[in-house]
């Protein structure tokens, strides 16, 4: 009964093996916080990953990558795993939201290793309507979100 | 093992009004993207304070030791109880090494689901337990 269920749940598309590889090939976006406390901040916009069918999302804390990347070329500290509940990640397409999910559940660091794996094919998303959302008070401004984005052409 | 797939989510809540008491029931808030009979609801996660400061709306999230003292129950269409009193805390993805809870594919009764207390602990008025359903829209 349990197989037949998971059966339909993969025909379906709604699940997949844990161990699968999260995409073919990966991306990075990098954000520097600019303002302190509760905030909206978009992506900028990515026409690779727009014309890809995205697989799974990452968000990478400093205890596993001590600095991102500024888009000039210099490196700064990523967010701490400890601020990670006080975001959330929206895949979004125009002004119609895909999905919303907190940054604590896009860190497979803190989820026994298990990758967060999405479904979105183009079409679905478009990284430059998609946003971060701080939900705190909390200064973060000046450190960076690094958001790894698997995909498969 | 398999894992789930996010394809769609929703944000859910149900709201701790008045002082909390073992036994109290908690509907979930009304969603009109959830309420329209149109979505089939594959997974399910919850978020305590760990996992989620605030929600959107600045409401405070219940503490992590909280979820202990609550448990969920979800209804069908057919006002069917497919899930019973499960253990909020079981709902939290770090709790579960990292899987998200997946069921067989539903359309939802969303504002006849509720959370139940069955210890109040530190729970308290304005609180909210939130959850996001995955889902899939009904071809």
């Amino acid at each position: 009964m349990v197989q037949e269920l998971i059966e339909k749940f993969e025909l379906a598309g709604y699940c997949k093996d844990y161990t699968s590889t999260p995409g073919a090939k990966s991306d990075v976006i990098s954000i520097e916080i600019p303002t302190n406390g509760a905030q909206r901040i978009y992506l900028p916009q990515n026409s690779l990953l727009d014309n890809a069918t995205l697989t799974c999302i990452e968000v990478v804390p400093t205890e596993v990558q001590i600095y991102g990347f500024k888009q000039d070329g210099t490196t700064i500290e990523n967010i701490p795993t400890s601020s990670l509940n006080e975001f959330a990640f929206t895949l979004a397409i125009d002004t119609e939201d895909k999905f919303t999910v907190p940054f604590t559940g896009l860190n497979s660091n803190g989820n026994g290793g298990k990758y967060s794996f999405i479904s979105s094919v183009p079409g679905e998303h478009r990284i430059g309507d998609s946003y971060i959302d701080q939900f705190s008070a909390t200064g973060w401004a000046g450190q960076i979100i690094t958001l790894r984005f698997w995909y498969n052409d | 093992m398999n894992n789930l797939v996010i394809r769609n989510s929703q944000q859910v809540t149900a709201t701790i009004e008045g002082t909390p008491s073992a036994n109290r029931r908690y509907k979930f808030d009304d969603i009109p993207n959830l309420s329209r009979n149109n979505v089939i609801l594959y997974g399910i996660e919850a978020f305590t304070d760990a996992q989620l400061a605030n929600t959107a709306d600045g409401s405070t999230v219940v503490a992590a030791a909280d979820a202990l003292g609550l448990t969920v129950t979800l209804k069908d269409v057919r006002n069917e109880e497919f899930v019973y009193q499960m253990p909020l805390y079981n709902l939290v993805r770090s709790n579960n090494g990292g899987f998200i809870v997946m069921l067989d594919p539903k359309i939802i009764n969303l504002t006849d689901c509720y959370v139940q207390v069955n210890l109040a602990g530190g729970l308290a008025d304005g609180q909210k337990v939130v959850f996001n359903f995955y889902y899939d829209l009904k071809k």
